[in-house]
């Protein structure tokens, strides 16, 4: 069975500027896939790619199984949400809905009502009148009423205060219960962390790092932080260890693998002077950011003390 | 018209487009209403003699300046010659900008504020979102000749038609391309192309200018309204450049990125 999202080696050239290089994704029939990355990554380059707005210069993306750029028409079993919500400012919210709906067709008109009631807008006003926040709001409802085979939501919460993002998560886990699709692009990295199965993160142009997030952690450095009742004393080099200075009494590491050789090594230094020791898994944030800590891009999980 | 067909995307696009476009529309109207109507009423009130109107010929008989900015007057003695002179000559350029106006508005100006992705990214294919535009258009020319006849009408002349709308979709369909093509300059190359065709036509009025040189520009062919009959073959083919322009740009923007936001 064909993946509902399925690119191999894509990559997009905007004259000398590589916007995204050699891109292999599958998103599965029902998952809630998580696109990270900072902005100029290549996040809506790939979604315009997979929605045939933009031409590949190199490998392929498919839909359904269907090329995206050879026959984009396929796509009325997607439903999509720009990062800027640019719409027809002469339109009433109501009049966008009725617009948008009847271009895409399939709108589940008493989903649409009850999405205008959760996301408390006034659909009378017209869309010049609106804040971006209540902008988005109107996008959001017209592509979640297509309950589309693939929502495609490049940003979807940006301008949205945090009731609104607390009432799109909700929209999200329904579309997943209702076996929807969802290849959401976002920077916030909690949403990402309460919403997705699976996480891409993308660094200028490539994807450095894809999986679950239990498997991204598990790959990725916990931190363990100890606190001394005296000075923190001098540790040995450990491979696989980095430590941070956390105060004048305290140490911070950064341990990929097991944490077994530190807890040794901190025994023998000054074990009786261990006031306490934490340790927990990587935030979503952190696995983040190491992908985008210092300028050369090696892998943070070879990185040693 | 079932309803069926007008709820298909095509014939929504083609709605909101003529939407779009209706104070536009309204207002190309008016203007031409007014220019056909006030024409033959102020030439009857400047020249009500016919020495009067003698005397105004003869002005322009030794004039090349006149000549160049206004073009060659076709038959200045008499109400329906004037205004035709006039009328043709203003409204096939106003005409031409209609076209250019409504394709950049409909076209460029959806992709360039973003909302042609959102309209792609549904049910609808490139093809029908440019055919819908360009087919939304095309009842603003119609309502320009009905505002045009219903001057001359009330300005007691004989109600005629004209190749010059047939440039309005020429320009129509010349600015499509354009922005098939190029988008981010079609604007200034469809304007471009207005100017230079106007102004040959105009360098033409001058004497000794060969036939053949004026006759390369479409200007040349609008026909002089109501004076003249309309030449059905000058605007027939116009209209086919018109379709062929079209039917060209929808290939060739089948066959690029989508530009804008």
């Amino acid at each position: 069975m064909h993946p509902v999202i399925h690119t191999e080696r894509l990559t997009k050239r905007y004259g000398s500027t590589l916007a995204l290089e050699g891109l292999d994704l599958a998103v599965g029939d029902g998952e809630v896939y998580g696109y990270l990355g900072p902005n100029g990554s290549g996040k809506t380059t790939t979604i315009r790619l997979l929605l045939g707005l933009h031409r590949p210069s190199g490998g392929r993306a498919e839909v359904f199984g269907i090329d995206a750029w050879g026959d984009p028409v396929s796509a009325h079993r997607v439903a999509y949400v720009a990062g800027e919500p640019l719409l027809w400012p002469a339109l009433t919210g109501a009049e966008t809905f009725e617009f948008l709906a009847r271009l895409h067709g399939g709108t589940d008109i008493a989903y649409r009502d009850l999405l205008v009631e959760r996301f408390q807008i006034d659909t009378r006003k017209k869309i010049r009148a609106l804040s971006k926040g209540n902008r988005q709001k109107v996008q959001l409802i017209a592509a979640l009423a297509t309950r589309a085979e693939l929502l495609l939501l490049d940003e979807p919460t940006s301008g949205l205060d945090p009731l609104m993002e607390v009432a799109f998560r909700d929209c999200v886990k329904e579309a997943k219960e209702r076996g929807q699709t969802v290849f959401l692009s976002l920077h916030i990295l909690s949403e990402v962390e309460a919403l997705c199965d699976r996480v891409g993160i993308l660094r200028e142009g490539k994807l450095v790092d894809e999986g679950t997030l239990a498997e991204l952690r598990h790959l990725a450095a916990q931190t363990v932080e100890v606190t001394f009742t005296g000075r923190a004393p001098e540790l040995p080099q450990l491979s696989g260890v980095r430590v941070g200075g956390a105060g004048p009494n305290a140490l911070r590491f950064e341990v990929s693998g097991g944490v077994g050789p530190l807890i040794a090594v901190l025994a023998r230094a000054g074990g009786d002077s261990i006031k306490t020791l934490t340790s927990r898994e990587p935030s979503l944030e952190e696995i983040f950011l190491h992908h985008y800590d210092g300028s050369n891009g090696s892998d943070p999980r070879g990185a040693d003390a | 018209m079932n309803r069926a067909f007008l709820r298909r995307p095509a014939a929504v696009l083609a709605r909101r487009a003529f939407r779009g476009a209706r104070v536009r529309t309204i207002a190309f109207g008016y203007l031409f209403a007014l220019y056909a109507y006030i024409q033959p009423v102020g030439y009857r009130h400047a020249y009500p003699t016919f020495s009067d109107r003698l005397a105004f010929a003869r002005s322009f008989a030794g004039n090349d300046a006149l000549r160049l900015f206004y073009g060659y007057p076709y038959d200045p003695l008499t109400v329906s010659g004037y205004s035709a002179w006039r009328v043709a000559g203003t409204l096939a350029i106003l005409a031409a900008v209609f076209g250019l106006l409504a394709a950049v508005r409909a076209l460029r100006g959806e992709e360039d504020s973003g909302r042609m992705e959102l309209v792609l990214a549904g049910a609808v294919g490139r093809r029908t979102a440019y055919l819908s535009a360009m087919v939304a258009i095309a009842p603003g020319v119609l309502i320009l000749w009905l505002a045009e006849s219903v001057g001359f009408i009330v300005g007691g002349l004989p109600v005629g038609g004209s190749a010059y709308l047939a440039l309005a979709l020429l320009f129509l369909g010349v600015a499509g391309l354009a922005y098939a093509i190029v988008p981010r300059t079609s604007t200034g190359i469809a304007y471009g192309l207005l100017t230079v065709t106007f102004l040959w036509q105009l360098t033409g009025s001058l004497p000794g200018a060969p036939k053949w040189l004026v006759d390369l520009t479409p200007f040349a062919h609008v026909g002089l309204v109501p004076a003249q009959p309309l030449r059905a073959g000058a605007a027939v083919v116009m209209l086919a450049a018109a379709v062929s322009c079209s039917l060209a740009a929808t290939w060739v923007f089948r066959r690029r990125d989508l530009t804008g936001q």
